[in-house]
């Protein structure tokens, strides 16, 4: 006889562990399913949590959770040929609640994950879901590595591998231009050096992002993050776009490591992991069928991710909170077909979130199609401020003469322009 | 750094059996072999007239199973793979 839930949760990532705090938390007797040794064992983040999703379903979290450092700087270092420019905004006094904590999965997951359970919901670990179970053309369970479960409602976050949901026919492979790999490697180094080597007080973090030269050909960007006593640095890039190039991943990060703009602050340190995960890409149109008879998808299996804002995990919050309230609406009423889980959806698409990933659509489609703006602009602004920079006799209109024929050899002002007016257009 | 260094620190729990498969004959007359270049952890390596498939260094990004058709690419048994320290 197989064992029966109110509802099973596949992947024990932020969406899922979210969906089961949310639905145990209303007495629905819910099983959260983890492959991983323990939760977090699979999972890899760039750096950021952006609090406030988590923040608004458990106020204070932040107080208690094993953060790393609370981010007060974000830049932005644009790089040309042996020259860079860094772009920092720093904040002095804080804001409260915090915008956004570094953290390392395999410790944030587990107290998340131990949430949950305090909660209510079951976890069960080492068990890999192969397939989703239907009845009468309902989703009514899943199969194991270690026997099959049934339940009224089963919410998928298998995360950015989305076979399961394929499987089901929730979502078509996505492609090549549609996902990113991401390599990381975490280097420690002792906090005293990293506050004293970024300029930070105890507790406080810096969010770089890279573009540029080192990334040529690619649709992608370099990062660094501090943590407490080690530092995450690494990129992600657009599948299709490694494949055209032929880059191998490991012989990116070892050149991106040496640049300039990086190599002075990761000296001296030891590196103690080395990570690749991948990342959806696909956006708002790339998304999977969000909900159907006795099922949801959230987290990253929704496709749920923003480039531009380096958004993820808070995502995976904020989808597995309305799948978790979705579901939660559906226990009651005992009604679990898809009509009554289609309020998900509605959710989702109504968020700030999903709004801002309608509104980019197509603009990564635009810089895949043009990916020389990539390199082109840090060239350019480098090339500018060298020249505005340097003293050599030559007199300030000279100098803008020059300036502006090094930018249109790097880019047409045709196409400065179509550039301006299409990122203009998706982000503003 | 080597590759092969790092790939030295991650913990593994190693299933005898492969999670990755690939169509052999379809990857003999591959002209792309994509995987050997694609794949973070070099799990792909061609040595005529085979591509072998160093799965116990899967870190199971699932790249390949994006960027090859002729790999069969399957999360490994629960509790087996990859088992970040950090994440």
């Amino acid at each position: 006889m197989t064992e029966k839930f109110d509802a099973i949760v596949v992947g024990a990532g932020p969406a899922g562990v979210t969906a089961g705090y949310v639905m145990a938390k209303n007495n629905v007797d819910v099983v959260i399913i983890e492959r991983g040794e323990l939760p977090g064992s699979k999972n890899v983040i760039g750096g950021v949590l952006y609090i406030k999703a988590l923040n608004d379903l458990i106020p204070g979290f932040w107080r208690e959770a094993p953060l790393e450092r609370k981010i007060v700087q974000h830049s932005y270092c644009l790089i040309g040929r042996n020259e860079h420019i860094l772009v920092s905004h720093k904040r002095a006094t804080e804001s409260e609640p915090p915008n956004g904590y570094t953290i390392l999965r395999s410790k944030f997951d587990k107290w998340y994950a131990k949430k949950a359970q305090d909660a209510g919901a079951t976890l069960i670990t080492k068990t890999n879901v192969t397939e989703l179970l239907s009845h009468a053309g309902k989703i009514s369970g899943v199969r194991t590595d270690r026997g099959d479960l049934s339940a009224n409602i089963v919410i998928v976050a298998e995360g950015a591998n989305t076979m399961l949901c394929e499987k089901a026919g929730l979502i078509t492979k996505p492609r090549r231009d549609q996902m990113a790999v991401a390599v990381k490697e975490i280097v420690s180094l002792p906090s005293d050096r990293i506050q004293e080597r970024f300029g930070l007080a105890e507790g406080e973090g810096v969010a770089i992002q890279y573009i540029g030269a080192p990334f040529k050909g690619l649709v992608g960007f370099g990062f660094l993050y501090t943590n407490k006593e080690s530092l995450s640095v690494g990129f992600g890039a657009i599948i299709s776009t490694m494949m055209k190039e032929r880059i191998k991943p490991y012989d990116l990060m070892e050149r991106f490591k040496e640049e300039p703009s990086v190599e002075p602050l990761l000296r001296d340190g030891a590196v103690k992991e080395y990570q690749a995960h991948m990342i959806p890409e696909a956006g708002y149109g790339g998304m999977p069928k969000l909900f159907s008879d006795g099922v949801l998808v959230a987290g990253d299996s929704a496709m749920l991710a923003n480039p531009i804002t380096g958004e993820g995990a808070d995502l995976a919050v904020l989808s597995g909170r309305m799948a978790g309230e979705v579901a939660v609406e559906a226990h009651r009423k005992k009604d679990y077909t898809s009509k009554a889980l289609a309020g998900y959806q509605q959710l989702l698409l109504n968020s700030f979130a999903v709004k801002d990933m309608k509104k980019q659509s197509g603009l990564l489609c635009y810089i895949e199609e043009n990916a020389e703006i990539m390199t082109a602009y840090p060239e350019a602004l480098n090339a500018l401020l060298g020249e505005w920079f340097k003293v050599d006799g030559s007199t300030r209109s000279e100098k803008i003469k020059r300036i502006r024929s090094t930018v249109v050899t790097k880019r047409k002002l045709t196409k400065i322009l179509k550039d301006v007016y299409v990122f203009g257009r998706k982000l503003m | 750094m080597r590759l092969e260094e790092k790939l030295y620190l991650l913990r593994h729990v190693v299933d005898e059996e492969s999670h990755i498969k690939v169509d052999q004959e379809a990857c003999m007359r591959c002209a792309d072999r994509i995987c050997l270049d694609v794949c973070p952890a070099n799990v792909y390596s061609y040595v005529e007239p085979k591509v072998f498939v160093a799965y116990e260094n899967c870190v199971e990004c699932g790249t390949c199973r994006i960027a090859c058709p002729f790999v069969e690419w399957v999360n490994p048994k629960g509790g087996a793979g990859i088992s970040y320290r950090y994440g």
